[in-house]
């Protein structure tokens, strides 16, 4: 990982030698031409772009479109990438790119088409673990671009504040602003939507934190 | 319960303290339970201890949020987009810079060959003061611009005023074409038969194209050919 992040234990190290080695392998096959080596590029970080663009996007359609998008200019690009440098920070920049530029395309379109695959209901009664999750989607899509990119990055991804910081060319200090704003902000929709119940008792706190 | 300024005068940690110990222990992705200064002002401020179940309210909500399958065929469908533009485009670079060379190429030999042919063309158009000297009195004067234009000049003009080089040099244009469509053709049979004997072949063919670009010259005549002592010998059959 390129250094200037935090101490960081439990994410996962980019820069490991041997899978740095196997990608670059890889790279460089993609760049013979080598179609079978395209299909492993892709089938290994179709997850983490497809992740990001529905955390994003929250349509099914428009982030494999975006996925799709992302993965077709990483291939005629390859010859750009830096191999001083770690991939997924650069394949995330694009796939962010990408995302972006829906956005935009989505924000000119009527409302009616633009969708979220979850319609959120008026009062939750009740909160399992799904309702939760829809909860918290609906709570994504109200942040700021920027906020709910560093923060998906971040917190599902995985990544460090320093590739991050790489990926959407921001500093690493702005980047950590962003993510404690999207928690705070997110924090406060569930609060709003009645997702954290008032009254807390310290007990039941502890025992699930 | 206590209220807010007894809690920020009591506590050890304030609210402000506490977001901030949080977001730290949250960035290293620990746990925030095993932290007892913040288990301990969560204990007494209600609003920090919101925040605190907030974000285990949040996190439980991330950990179960469901991400639809990517459909069939996804990576088949990039590989198909990409790899055909890909492939293109790198081979594509190379035949790009080997068409425009030939391009400059054939552009320049274009304008060479133009530019001798109307210099030698030059040569052979009657001459300004030849044409004055057998106009009659009553011919109008060539020479006068058209009323209201002051650069307007009329076909007859542009053949009097335009730039002409003396007909000394233009002699001079003329003899050295005469003079390469001779010496380079004598030159390259001297040095293919020196050097490659093998490029004889291309050498006739050479010449063959060379003599029939004379005999495409406009204006060109056959009586008007140089001597060309080195194509009398050859002719189409010796090529095959």
């Amino acid at each position: 990982m390129s250094g200037t992040g935090p101490t960081n234990p439990q994410s996962r190290s980019h820069s490991d030698g041997g899978l740095r080695n196997d990608l670059q392998t890889l790279v460089g096959q993609c760049l013979t031409g080598d179609q079978v080596a395209m299909l492993a590029l892709v089938e290994r970080f179709r997850g983490q772009v497809f992740g990001l663009c529905y955390r994003m996007l929250g349509q099914r359609q428009d982030a494999e479109d975006a996925a799709q998008e992302t993965f077709v200019r990483v291939l005629k690009n390859l010859h750009r990438w830096d191999q001083a440098r770690d991939f997924e920070p650069w394949l995330f920049a694009i796939a962010g790119n990408r995302c972006r530029t829906a956005l935009s395309a989505r924000k000119r379109r009527p409302m009616s088409e633009a969708v979220l695959d979850i319609i959120p209901d008026k009062e939750p009664d009740h909160r399992p673990a799904q309702q939760l999750a829809e909860e918290v989607q609906l709570a994504l899509a109200t942040l700021r671009d920027e906020y709910r990119q560093a923060f998906v990055l971040f917190h599902e991804q995985e990544l460090s504040y320093a590739d991050i910081a790489a990926a959407m060319e921001v500093p690493l200090g702005t980047i950590k602003t962003w993510v404690h704003r999207a928690r705070r902000e997110l924090i406060e929709y569930l609060r709003k939507r009645g997702a954290i119940p008032e009254q807390i008792p310290l007990t039941a706190l502890r025992d699930n934190l | 319960m206590p209220s807010a300024a007894f809690r920020e005068s009591t506590n050890p940690m304030h609210c402000r303290e506490f977001e901030s110990r949080l977001n730290d222990i949250l960035d290293d992705r620990g746990q925030p339970r095993a932290d007892a200064q913040l288990a301990a002002h969560a204990d007494a401020c209600d609003p920090c201890r919101q925040l605190l179940a907030g974000q285990q309210v949040l996190f439980a909500g991330l950990k179960h949020r469901p991400l639809p399958p990517v459909s069939a065929g996804f990576a088949g469908r990039v590989v198909a987009q990409a790899a055909p533009a890909s492939v293109v485009s790198r081979g594509s670079s190379s035949r790009m810079w080997w068409a425009l060379a030939t391009v400059v190429s054939t552009a320049s030999a274009v304008l060479l060959i133009v530019s001798l042919v109307w210099q030698a063309r030059r040569g052979n158009v009657p001459q300004p003061s030849d044409n004055l000297v057998n106009q009659t009195p009553t011919a109008p004067a060539r020479n006068h611009r058209a009323p209201g234009s002051g650069l307007a000049l009329s076909q007859g003009d542009w053949l009097i005023e335009a730039p002409r080089l003396p007909s000394r040099i233009r002699g001079g244009y003329r003899g050295t074409i005469d003079n390469l469509a001779v010496a380079l053709p004598e030159t390259v049979q001297r040095a293919g038969e020196h050097i490659a004997p093998g490029i004889r072949p291309i050498r006739i063919s050479f010449g063959v194209l060379l003599d029939a670009l004379w005999r495409t010259f406009p204006g060109s005549h056959d009586d008007e050919r140089p001597t060309r002592t080195s194509y009398h010998a050859l002719h189409l059959g010796q090529i095959a």
